[in-house]
């Protein structure tokens, strides 16, 4: 018999899909109302997931049969410490950025709260299924329904935006269909779908070139879902068209959890063998250092922090990467993983937790600066922010907070990789890793130039037109934010020693 | 010469099918300017995929995978086609979410092709 707690990944996934479809027919109804029902049930996950993460920290990793059905016949959802710290992050972002939009969306989305929240949960209850299945083809499903659901919310506001959505679908669809062509030849080879079960009958299968071009296909179709150059194109069109909640979603958690799915497709399914790891951490550099130089010339405030998402999916992409390049060099994979390898790991992931916060925080702010002045412009919004304190103080704090300024959280998190990197300069050494610390730290300290002049331009300049600070729960929402970036960088060991439980899910040594 | 095509195009000619229709849309979502064309090519894009698991799960001589007491002979897999049924369900969310996006750029702009949309984007300033 299950214990309750062991119920609480499918109930995660179940009750988000059907609040989705209970605020359509409320909606009909009464539109105010779909708000609170969307909030409530989010804050139920998020409940519900904690109570998961802390089960999977003290008990070990759940295992949940649908109907019954053992794998590999049945669809498994396995819940370890990587899904539950994913899972946590995704929820808790999710909760902010459904308050934000209570008022955000009044003023972006007139009349259209209903649908509005309906596909929200959707995209939701997207997410939460990528990260708590354990069976590929559902995983598939599940990225689905949460790209479908991104296409809808990007396109939402009309006019630009269609282009954009129209552009993100046709390249997420290639994306999910090379996906699912991985899937297929998997299933060919061993006719299991389980990804537990696959990471068993894989290894005497290696050299087989339908597996070889298996891998290839996962990392072309994930990569376009998280947005990795060169298939980042779509993303600095689609991030800023969506409405500002739907953008914080999108740039802080969407595209990480392609990268979840990547790390659990690569780590479980083909680990050492493929050395994936210099792929990882040549798209890594090559992805922030294009980005970074895009992004210094951006004139357009959301499109500027679309860019920096791209870096910073290239600074965890590159974590990753070290971690697998490393993880390689050791010879036998029974011993405990290097622990170079490991914080590299636990960096990377302690980044998707701090970029996600610090990002959709600066997304959110730019949203109540918009509904303020009605304005992306960066050269209109000068001095805006002391006319909106609170605002203008929690989006410097974020800024500083993905610069990477010590007392916050964004700094111990590019802190672990940049040391992890050093130290492998000494035990592992080579051409590759001396040149991926170099390059990291210049882009690191590159960054600066943008977000310095954001909070410039939005705390000290003037030119901006008077006016008033945006309405309770937009404020709320960005003051939360920063917070959690000021609070969680002074007191990181906790979610550092999360990072590195998960890691070492990852990495095989837990 | 002639075994070499025999073994490797006509006997696996299911797979040469689904690549070539695979090919085929997937150049016209990138070529096309046309934004129908580009969800005609997105169909035939995912459809060739289907094809391809769906010929995956069928064996000659088999029959359907139904329990019946007694025989012994062969049956096709049915998963493929299970698995199928589920990514065409997503396949046709995508294209309706495209399709409505295309009647909507219309209604904006009052044309399907790409260049000119750009270009009216243009000249509204956006």
């Amino acid at each position: 018999m299950l214990s309750i707690v062991e119920q609480f990944p499918i109930l995660v996934v179940a009750i988000s899909l059907l609040s989705a479809f209970t605020i359509l027919i409320v909606g009909w109804l009464n539109k105010k109302s779909c708000c609170f029902i969307s909030i409530a049930t989010i804050l139920v996950q998020l409940v519900m997931a904690i109570f998961i993460l802390d089960h999977v920290l003290t008990k070990g990793t759940i295992h949940y049969w649908l109907g019954g059905w053992k794998p590999p016949w049945g669809i498994e959802y396995l819940v370890d410490a990587l899904n539950a710290y994913v899972l946590v992050i995704v929820l808790f972002l999710g909760l902010i950025c459904a308050l934000h939009s209570k008022s955000s969306i009044e003023h972006e989305l007139p009349h259209k709260s209903d649908t509005f929240y309906t596909i929200y949960q959707l995209f939701i209850a997207g997410l939460c299924g990528v990260t708590v299945t354990g069976d590929i083809f559902n995983m598939y499903v599940f990225l689905e329904i949460l790209s479908i659901s991104a296409y809808a919310l990007v396109a939402s506001k009309g006019g630009i935006a269609l282009r954009a959505g129209f552009t993100y679908l046709v390249m997420g669809s290639i994306g999910a269909c090379f996906f699912l062509l991985g899937v297929g030849f998997l299933y060919v080879i061993t006719g299991s779908l389980n990804i537990h079960d696959l990471s068993l009958l894989l290894p005497p299968l290696y050299g087989n070139r339908v597996v070889q071009a298996a891998f290839i296909f996962f990392i072309v179709g994930l990569g376009i879902k998280m947005a990795i150059f060169p298939l980042h194109t779509w993303l600095p069109d689609a991030h800023p068209a969506a409405p500002s909640p739907i953008s914080a979603m999108l740039s802080g958690i969407m595209i990480m959890v392609g990268l979840y799915a990547l790390i659990r497709v690569l780590f479980t399914l083909f680990p050492s063998y493929y050395n994936y790891g210099p792929i990882l951490l040549i798209l890594g550099l090559l992805s922030m250092t294009v980005a970074n130089l895009f992004a210094f010339f951006q004139k357009d405030l959301k499109r500027l922090l679309a860019y920096s998402s791209i870096v910073n999916m290239g600074i965890i992409a590159t974590g990753v990467g070290v971690a697998a390049y490393i993880l390689s060099t050791v010879s036998s994979p029974s011993e405990a993983p290097p622990e170079e390898a490991s914080l590299a790991m636990a960096g990377a992931l302690l980044h998707v937790l701090s970029h996600g916060v610090a990002k959709a925080m600066a997304f959110l702010g730019s949203g109540n600066i918009h509904s303020s002045i009605n304005t992306r412009e960066l050269a209109k919004m000068g001095g805006v922010g002391r006319d909106m304190p609170l605002t203008g103080y929690s989006m410097s704090v974020g800024l500083l907070s993905l610069l990477g300024l010590p007392p916050l959280i964004g700094f111990w998190s590019k802190f672990l990789i940049i040391m992890s990197v050093a130290m492998a300069i000494r035990s592992v050494g080579g051409v590759v890793i001396i040149m991926t610390f170099f390059l990291l730290l210049f882009n690191v300290i590159y960054a600066a130039s943008y977000y310095l002049r954001v909070t410039k331009v939005l705390m000290m300049e003037s030119g901006a037109v008077r006016t008033h600070e945006a309405p309770f729960p937009m404020v709320f929402s960005v003051v939360v934010f920063a917070l959690f970036c000021i609070i969680g960088g002074l007191f990181p060991i906790p979610l550092i020693r999360l990072a590195v439980r998960a890691s070492l899910i990852v990495l095989g040594g837990g | 010469m002639m075994e070499w095509l025999i073994e490797e195009i006509f006997a696996k000619y299911n797979y040469w099918v689904s690549i070539i229709l695979m090919l085929i849309g997937f150049y016209a979502m990138i070529a096309k300017d046309n934004l129908i064309k580009k969800v005609i090519g997105l169909t035939i894009f995912q459809t060739a995929i289907f094809l391809f698991f769906i010929s995956l799960g069928d064996m000659v001589g088999g029959t359907e995978p139904i329990y019946i007491k007694g025989y012994e002979g062969l049956y096709v897999n049915p998963l493929p086609h299970v698995l199928i049924l589920t990514a065409i369900v997503v396949a046709v969310s995508t294209t309706a979410v495209a399709l409505a996006l295309v009647i909507r750029m219309y209604e904006e702009y009052g044309t399907i092709e790409e260049e000119e949309i750009i270009e009216k984007e243009r000249e509204l300033g956006l």
